[in-house]
């Protein structure tokens, strides 16, 4: 397609299968409450090891296809090369509307939030801050956008 | 008594100093008795470091599941530079430079608290986002120069008394103060409680929102001396100080046994680990493992000390 760039359709690709394969599979669905009610989970009979090894599993097929996809980007690899994705793929979940204690999951909204963050660090260039305050700026840009969804979702009734 | 006794041998703990002294004596059979005293004093220097921000770390990770001060790093780095700036050499100016850095390391507390309740954000990415600006402070304030530390303070941060680094026994002090503290008293039963059930801590009246406030107060203040120390120890302040501290800081919290889900501090398995994570590197060093060996062996015999740790205490 020359229209639209590839990553653009492989973003929402990717965020689509996911977003069906955990929202109406039954794999999905253990995987989701292995998160939101483990103890109910193992009563029913679900094994909480065999669905965290699927889960991280699955977290290192992703990691794998990120790598690659990043090594068409750079087209070289060293050991420090994805250093900053611990963050990413932390804040960008988080960011998509997912809850940091589990259960709870968006994998379109990761997908957003992920091009947010992605676009947060373009946007960064583009105002020409001084060096020294890059970093800054984009922690700065994570808590503002974090605060922006805390106060959408505080009309949401609290556990 | 005796019941006490046989719960002290049950303690996670002991894993940790047993793991240490195995690293050690493998390290002196390799090169055959020689050295054992310095590398042993030479982890006491180092290890201390990790100890101190260690300590912070683990009433953090105490106060409950999620709770972590990944700040940690980045606040060290800005109390070096601005306890180095300070003090500008000049021993006058000590006393000055230990408090402004020390002000600094409390006012990145505060953030952090600010962000975790009121914005309500995930300690995890607050304390990390606040530390992306608290690491650019500390590059746009201590720009590129390298100013030596007053000769007082190195000479605290260096100085020996029959081997064993004076810095150490402070700690280890500041580690008595802090176990009892933590058995003690109100405030570090709570923390303890707070971590066991936050609920129920709060059901029971206990001060849940200003013990985690100041919990994360203690954790920046102890990054803070830290930092201070640490830029007396080795000729100043670096912007790239704190690296090393993040996974090592989180990493002597659970190899000493405290617990990943809180509730359950464990300050003796600190300096055990943290020993532990000195002489494993030192050991690694002298058989002459590669980098990436080496990377590999701490991450597999690190996990294998946690496994070991946590075998037991699983069964409650």
């Amino acid at each position: 397609m020359p229209w639209v760039p590839l990553p653009i359709i492989a973003a929402i690709l990717i965020g689509g299968i996911v977003h069906v394969a955990l929202m109406t599979s039954s794999l999905g669905v253990i995987g989701r409450g292995a998160g939101g009610n483990p103890k109910a989970l193992q009563r029913a009979g679900w094994s909480m090891l065999k669905t965290k090894v699927t889960m991280f599993t699955i977290a290192g097929f992703f990691g794998v296809l990120a790598g690659l996809s990043l090594l068409g980007l750079t087209t070289s690899a060293d050991a420090h090369v994805a250093d900053r994705y611990t963050l990413y793929s932390i804040a960008g979940v988080i960011l998509g509307g997912g809850e940091f204690i589990g259960g709870r999951v968006s994998p379109l909204g990761s997908v957003v939030g992920a091009l947010t963050l992605a676009l947060a660090g373009a946007f960064l260039i583009f105002l020409k801050i001084s060096p020294d305050w890059q970093i800054g700026a984009q922690g700065a840009i994570l808590i503002i956008v974090l605060a922006m969804r805390a106060l959408i979702s505080s009309g949401e009734a609290r556990r | 008594m005796t019941a006490s006794l046989k719960r002290l041998g049950d303690q996670p703990w002991i894993w940790s100093f047993l793991a240490a002294t195995a690293v050690w004596l493998m390290t002196i059979a390799f090169t055959s008795g020689q050295g054992g005293g310095e590398i042993l004093t030479s982890a006491l220097s180092f290890g201390t470091f990790t100890v101190i921000v260690g300590l912070g770390q683990m009433m953090v990770i105490t106060t409950g599941p999620g709770n972590v001060d990944l700040s940690i790093p980045a606040t060290m780095t800005l109390s070096g530079v601005i306890a180095m700036k300070v003090m500008d050499t000049d021993p006058a100016n000590l006393l000055i430079g230990i408090v402004a850095a020390l002000s600094a390391s409390l006012v990145v507390g505060v953030a952090n608290y600010i962000l975790i309740r009121l914005l309500r954000i995930p300690p995890i990415i607050a304390t990390l986002s606040s530390s992306f600006l608290v690491l650019s402070t500390a590059i746009s304030y201590g720009r590129g120069i390298r100013i030596k530390p007053p000769v007082p303070l190195a000479d605290f941060a260096t100085e020996r008394l029959v081997g064993i680094p004076v810095v150490a026994m402070f700690v280890v002090a500041l580690s008595f103060l802090l176990a009892i503290i933590l058995k003690r008293t109100i405030y570090g039963r709570t923390v303890s409680a707070i971590g066991q059930n936050e609920r129920a801590a709060w059901l029971a009246g206990l001060n849940v929102k200003s013990v985690r406030f100041a919990t994360y107060l203690l954790s920046s203040l102890f990054a803070g001396i830290c930092g201070i120390v640490q830029s007396g120890f080795s000729g100043g302040a670096a912007l790239n100080m704190g690296d090393d501290f993040l996974l090592a800081s989180i990493a002597v919290v659970v190899i000493g046994g405290t617990s990943v889900a809180g509730g359950k501090a464990n300050v003796p398995g600190i300096w055990g680990a943290a020993m532990f994570m000195y002489l494993l590197v030192t050991m690694l060093n002298i058989f002459g493992a590669s980098p990436g060996v080496r990377l590999i062996l701490t991450g597999v015999i690190i996990i294998a000390v946690i496994t070991l740790a946590g075998g037991e205490k699983t069964t409650r």
